[in-house]
């Protein structure tokens, strides 16, 4: 983990409101791990106050290059928009845990909307693992956004899966519906499962998943950050196992112990 | 002001009274963890000081989240002093700091003089802290504490029940949520303080319109960073004037070493970061290389010339 200024090499949009900013660290993309976050200090100034987070969409070691996908949703984001290839960016990381997905047979990914970052880095490790001839997972990975225009780089991640299940709101790309309507012919006992989306998504796949006795599974979590690197407490979340930090005990946490009747209470 | 000549750098060594800090930088209470989590970016031991998270005489799991919400230039907390109790602060956290070399501030806080006093006992024979940092204005749990803060006999009460049960000095922390801040300097001297941190955070609401939700589970929370700094300069002010010999470290919204530098000249012995660790993990080594560019630059042979300098 370090802080540094971060070239922005390329500022890429990919939809309405979303964008791809790759940067140039070489300390940060070597030791990236799908699931981990950048904290972004979007403006030097007091306002807005707090650094941005955003979860790693990939990292090329050999380029010396990460990635982070966001949505504008606000000051911070719109700040960060504003951005233009060159610009130094005052980041850190990689910061947080990692999915686990070591000794893992058979893989569901399942991503909404902006949620489908870190889960585009982890199809993109475990493809680049099997291109290496190492031992790696089948991957299905169950895509869900409001609109087609929402479904940023699933052309990317079709390539290196072995199956991409889409499904939109509205209809426009893939099956119409919710993500979760999606699951079911996926769900073999020895699934491990790797999630990342709005709560209340989360909420259904880790329904789903105990209700057909799924054990493994791992959930990339958000909250409100203080300092992002554990020592506000500021970023706890309800468990099994009582509060958890999001930003270092997290944001991956094992299904396990999550909890989101409390999460959402 | 000529005491340096110009090959010399300043001296950047504090003396609070039988406190000696390295330099005026230190970090704030719950803002900097136990030590070891900004190792990565600097030497924790660079530090003048390290205010640790505020410790319980039980374990308190904190409030329910929402905990943080994000105001201009402002953070709004509710963590509800959530800690490990005293019991285990000792076995496992007193082990953890072994290796930093800094002065060491053990911040309390309990719900009753009894509570303050057994803190205050219990940790005196600890040679790893320096002093003891009585925390009587923390705003976000439902007794003690800030009630203590809240009107000068209670502070004063609380300063002696801990100055009376330790060997260590007792360095006040006050609440800026009172009417009169020079009143309680002068109640907590008068309770035996070797010395006073200012300020805590200040009583704060914010709601959410949409849902016409207060946007804290716990309603109410407490106000940190640049927010706050003109009201954290004003009053470590008026503590200075109000007992111009007690130590003093000013704090509330410091994020540069110019913020750094208004509270050494509104009469602040050394200061400390909290909120600004955030923003800027490196915040403290930039404000201590500043602060002592500074004090070149303006010919300040020590920090004790440059406490209490403004004019005017
Ligand atoms: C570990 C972690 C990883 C994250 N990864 C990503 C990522 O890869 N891509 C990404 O786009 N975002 C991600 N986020 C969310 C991102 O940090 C926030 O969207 C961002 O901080 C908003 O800042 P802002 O100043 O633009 O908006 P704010 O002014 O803080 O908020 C503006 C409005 O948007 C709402 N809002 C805040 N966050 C979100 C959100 N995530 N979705 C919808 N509405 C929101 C707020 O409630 C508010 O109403 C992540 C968050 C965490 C904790
Ligand atoms: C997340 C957070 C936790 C805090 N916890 C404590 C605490 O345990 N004890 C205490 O005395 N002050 C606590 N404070 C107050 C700070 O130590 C400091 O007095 C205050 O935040 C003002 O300084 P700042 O603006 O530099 O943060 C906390 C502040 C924050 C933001
Ligand atoms: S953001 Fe501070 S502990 Fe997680």
């Amino acid at each position: 983990m370090k802080q540094c200024l971060a070239p922005l090499v390329e500022s890429r949009p990919l939809g309405p409101g979303l964008l791809l900013h790759t940067y140039h660290d070489s300390d940060i993309a070597a030791h990236a791990k799908p699931g981990q976050f950048i904290n972004v200090r979007v403006s030097g100034a007091t306002a807005p106050l707090l650094r941005r987070p955003f979860s790693l969409c990939d990292a090329d070691p050999a380029a010396g290059r990460f990635s982070v996908l966001f949505r504008v949703v606000g000051e911070g984001t719109e700040a960060l928009a504003r951005a233009g290839a060159g610009d130094r960016i005052d980041l850190m990381g990689p910061l947080g845990t990692a999915f686990q997905w070591e000794g893992v047979e058979r893989a569901l990914l399942v991503a909404g909307g902006v949620g489908v970052a870190p889960l585009h880095f982890l199809a993109s490790q475990i493809w680049r693992a099997k291109q290496a001839e190492r031992p790696a997972p089948r991957v299905v990975f169950a895509y869900g956004a409001r609109d087609s225009g929402g479904l940023a780089l699933a052309d990317d991640i079709e390539k290196r899966v072995d199956l991409l299940a889409i499904t939109t709101e509205d209809g426009s790309r893939g099956q119409r519906g919710l993500v979760t309507a999606a699951l079911d012919p996926h769900l073999a006992p020895d699934t491990a499962v790797f999630c990342c989306g709005p709560t209340p998504m989360m909420a259904a796949v880790l329904r789903r998943m105990r209700e057909r006795g799924l054990k493994r599974g791992w959930f990339s979590l958000e909250n409100q950050m203080g300092c992002g690197v554990g020592v506000c407490l500021g970023c706890v979340v309800p468990t099994r196992d009582g509060y958890r930090r999001v930003c270092c005990d997290g944001p991956v946490l094992p299904a396990a112990i999550l909890d989101f009747t409390a999460l959402c209470s | 002001m000529n005491g340096l000549s110009t090959c010399e750098r300043p001296a950047l060594a504090v003396s609070l009274g039988p406190v000696r800090l390295k330099n005026p930088v230190a970090v704030a209470s719950g803002c900097y963890g136990y030590g070891g989590n900004y190792r990565e970016f600097y030497d924790p031991s660079r530090l003048g000081g390290i205010f640790l998270k505020c410790v319980t005489p039980a374990e308190r799991p904190g409030n329910a989240p929402q905990r943080l919400v994000e105001t201009p230039s402002g953070l709004l907390n509710a963590i509800g002093l959530q800690n490990v109790g005293i019991e285990r602060f000792l076995r496992e956290i007193v082990p953890a700091i072994e290796g930093i070399d800094t002065a060491f501030f053990a911040n309390i806080g309990a719900d009753d003089l009894d509570g303050y006093a057994m803190l205050a006992r219990r940790l005196s024979d600890v040679p790893k802290i320096a002093a003891i940092e009585l925390n009587i204005s923390c705003p976000n749990v439902k007794k003690g504490c800030l009630a203590f803060g809240a009107d000068p006999e209670s502070a004063r009460q609380a300063t002696q029940a801990a100055v009376q049960s330790s060997r260590l000095p007792v360095f006040v922390k006050l609440s800026p949520n009172v009417a009169n801040i020079g009143e309680m300097a002068q109640a907590v001297a008068e309770g035996g303080a070797a010395g006073i941190t200012a300020i805590n955070t200040l009583l704060g609401m914010a709601i959410d319109v949409e849902t016409r939700r207060p946007k804290l589970a716990n309603v109410t929370g407490g106000l940190s960073g640049p927010a706050i700094r003109p009201v954290a300069v004003r009053m470590v002010w008026e503590i200075r004037k109000a007992v111009p010999d007690l130590p003093l470290i000013g704090m509330g919204g410091i994020l540069t070493w110019r913020d750094a530098i208004e509270f050494l000249l509104a009469g602040a012995n050394a200061i400390a970061i909290g909120t600004g660790n955030f923003v800027n993990p490196m915040a403290p080594m930039d404000v201590l290389q500043g602060i002592e560019d500074y004090m070149a630059q303006h010919g300040f042979a020590s920090v004790a010339e440059l406490s209490g300098a403004m004019e005017g």
